[in-house]
């Protein structure tokens, strides 16, 4: 039975992206009430809980936290959610972290193994997994309507992108990586969600020891017929047009980044493009970080299975990690390769 | 950290303000390649500093432009400055104030700012071939405003300060602002050539451009000078649009006419009429926006009240009177041709970098030809172009 009484939240990390998204979320969910807010910049906290008119506790960490809570949204840089996350789960806090679990696998399995003492649940903030494209494009190939499915390519490129208020983003080991942590672990959730683990990776990127802006994987999945190739590439240093394009036997989907185009051209009819949509899909005007919180909300209240659990959020980490392990340089000496 | 080298000298730091941007990155990329020289790379924030965050040899500074105190603070150590800074009007000129007079006050050795070919206007006078000529921005609102920087900057230098001006025009190479745009007006059919492209195309390569700012920051010469920097060839927009067109599925380029664009970006009169107000006011535009005020709403279904009282062909001409007749926009049939952007066609100068080289000894390091191959190669790889995944990514395009 799913209670009435608002879900208490706290939301640990009152940076950029709480700001912009998990505030605006859980305000705008009439399952939670936000109770506290925890940040080492208490200043800023407070200045920001008036923004948004919330009488909140402000708190500078959760052991000085007074106020009774059911569960935290991590949003700190990405090297204090382990430790956050197990901090929370030891007082029986339920969290959910935004992507990615941990800054490695390492810290990832301390906190699963902190999930299963604790009895409380761990969900990861993949929130791209709610775009409706997205799910109807999972739910049509896992039906076969596309038929075998070849390879896919993938990129995603803005030059620059948001900045913090900390600048962790620009210390490797805060972020544990480069663009692919900050912005292609999203994508890689999803793939991951769609074809499995891949078989095969190749990471190139231009990393000179600090986090890369450029990353291009290669990969493939399967083996002999049934091997699927990919390519994905994100860029933090130049626009590109974003979206996910599939070949498949019937044809090539393409699923764009504005969450909701999903668009078939068919093999046998090039000159026709079907847009796809599914008619039972509940029409929701909530971001999907509203529809994540209360994913996280339910999953807490009626003991069942988040939308991301730490286990996925493992696997990610995981194929970071050994993409990382097996990086390149990427050719980026645009003159020399010129022969000059 | 002293900040003096063996010789017991202060060493020589450079300070590059707008580090991030695409001219400012080219800048650090220059300087980290030359000995004894410490870079300080200062960035207004953290999100478009990704080239140069994923170096380890590089720190970056976060400053505001505007607190005199972060300025004074990030420039205390600074012997060089360059300025490749942008932002809005204010940014512009009184972070730039700022910049100058801190600069001062810490004893900087040398002060480079980046203006642009804009300061000699959207139709620059043959004369400004070279850099000796009056400059003249026109009505180009950016050419006014870097002019305007310019001015403060030779202030400053008339006041102690030893500065140069470096003035670029388009800047090509790896990841241009300028190709990239123009690549993309091309694939949208926002592009025309004029002229079968045979108009100047005054380009400078981004790592020439960086060469040229070296050179200012380390030669006393060019102190209280302005010079235009390029690749020291005279392109055409035909030689541009050559290689950008190779990276486009397009067969051609459309062709436009000096008249298309003469017409098409006419500035519109602005005549005051008080009747034309009037009945602006109260049509119906006006009126659906007042109506979110409930006293207002009232007075407006009162007065549709007493309008509709009237008979019937009386209420259609009050109505006619106050709407007008019905107006139907021309839609057009033709390509979206953005023609603010192919009006530079019709500029028509090859500037010159003449005195560049002759007073501070400027060699551009790449061709015209091989800073336009780079950006292709650049632009092939991001693409994925160079995959078998290539069909496939130009089905995203």
């Amino acid at each position: 039975m799913v209670s009435l009484t608002p879900y208490k939240l706290a939301i640990i990390g009152i940076g950029k992206i709480s700001l912009g998204s998990h505030i605006p979320a859980a305000l705008a969910s009439p399952l939670v009430k936000i109770v506290a807010f925890i940040d080492p910049e208490t200043e800023r906290a407070r200045e920001i809980a008036n923004e948004f008119g919330l009488d909140v506790e402000i708190s500078s960490s959760v052991e000085n936290l007074k106020s009774e809570i059911d569960g935290a949204v991590i949003a700190t840089p990405n090297h204090l959610h382990a430790p956050l996350a197990i901090e929370c789960l030891n007082m029986g806090i339920s969290v959910l972290i935004e992507k990615p679990l941990a800054s490695s696998v390492e810290d990832g399995l301390a906190v699963i193994e902190a999930e299963k003492k604790s009895g409380k649940k761990v969900s990861v903030g993949y929130c791209t997994r709610y775009y409706p494209n997205f799910q109807l494009f999972k739910k049509l190939m896992d039906q076969n309507y596309f038929g075998k499915i070849r390879k896919f390519a993938y990129q995603f490129g803005t030059p620059g992108g948001w900045s913090t208020f900390s600048n962790y983003i620009m210390d490797r080991e805060n972020v544990g990586g480069g663009v692919l942590v900050v912005t292609g672990t999203h994508f890689l959730d999803r793939m991951l969600n769609l074809f499995g683990y891949p078989d095969e990776v190749k990471l190139q990127d231009d990393s000179l020891g600090g986090p890369e802006a450029n990353a291009r994987l290669l990969m493939s999945f399967g083996q002999g017929e049934d091997k699927i190739s990919g390519y994905v590439y994100f860029s933090k240093t130049a626009a590109l047009p974003s979206g996910l394009v599939v070949d498949t036997e019937k044809g090539h989907v393409i699923l764009s980044d504005n969450q909701t185009d999903l668009v078939l051209h068919p093999n046998d009819q090039s000159n026709l493009i079907l847009n796809l949509s599914n008619p039972d899909a509940s029409v929701s005007e909530a971001s999907q970080f509203q529809l994540q919180i209360e994913d996280f909300v339910r999953s807490c209240q009626k003991d069942c299975k988040p939308m991301v659990s730490a286990e996925e959020g493992l696997v990610s980490l995981k194929l970071i990690e050994e993409a990382y392990q097996n990086r390149e340089k990427i050719s980026d000496d645009w003159f020399e390769l010129d022969g000059k | 950290m002293t900040g003096l080298n063996w010789m017991g000298n202060k060493m020589t730091r450079v300070a590059v303000f707008g580090a991030s941007g695409f001219a400012g990155t080219a800048v650090i990329e220059c300087l980290l390649s030359k000995k004894d020289i410490e870079v300080i790379a200062i960035i207004h924030s953290d999100g478009n500093a990704w080239r140069l965050s994923r170096r380890k040899d590089l720190t970056l500074r976060q400053v505001d432009i505007m607190s005199r105190q972060q300025v004074k603070e990030a420039i205390a150590d600074a012997t060089h400055v360059v300025n490749c800074t942008r932002g809005s009007d204010e940014v512009m000129l009184k972070g730039l104030e700022i910049l100058l007079e801190e600069a001062k006050q810490a004893g900087v050795k040398h002060f480079v700012h980046i203006s642009s070919i804009l300061i000699y206007g959207d139709k620059p006078s043959p004369e400004s071939v070279h850099d000796t000529a009056q400059p003249d921005p026109q009505t180009n609102a950016y050419g006014i405003l870097k002019l305007k920087q310019d001015d403060m900057v030779q202030n400053a230098a008339k006041n102690g300060l030893p500065t140069t001006i470096i003035c670029p025009p388009n800047i090509i190479g790896p990841y241009s602002l300028f190709l990239n745009g123009l690549i993309n007006m091309i694939k949208n059919d926002q592009f025309g050539l004029l002229d079968n492209g045979n108009n100047a195309c005054a380009t400078v390569d981004v790592g020439n451009l960086a060469i040229a700012i070296e050179r200012a920051l380390f030669n006393a010469d060019g102190t209280g000078s302005r010079y235009i920097v390029t690749d020291n060839q005279d392109v055409t927009w035909a030689e541009v649009t050559e290689y950008m067109l190779n990276l486009t599925s397009k067969a051609e380029l459309i062709t436009i006419e000096k008249q298309d664009i003469e017409r098409n970006i006419k500035a519109p009169k602005i005549s005051l009429n008080p009747l034309k107000s009037l009945i602006h006011l109260v049509s119906s535009d006006v009126r659906e926006a007042l109506r979110k005020d409930p006293l207002l709403c009232r007075v407006d279904m009162f007065f549709r009240g007493l309008v509709a009282k009237l008979p019937g062909k009386m209420e259609d001409r009050v109505r006619l009177g106050v709407e007008g007749p019905t107006k139907i926009s021309k839609v057009s049939c033709g390509p979206p041709i953005n023609w603010q952007f192919c009006s530079a066609q019709m500029r028509g100068v090859f500037h010159s970098c003449d005195r560049l080289q002759k007073d501070l000894g400027y060699t551009p390091e790449n061709t015209f030809e091989e800073s336009m191959k780079a950006y292709s190669k650049w632009y092939c790889a991001l693409r994925g172009y160079d995959t078998e995944f290539e069909e496939l990514l130009k089905r995203l395009a």
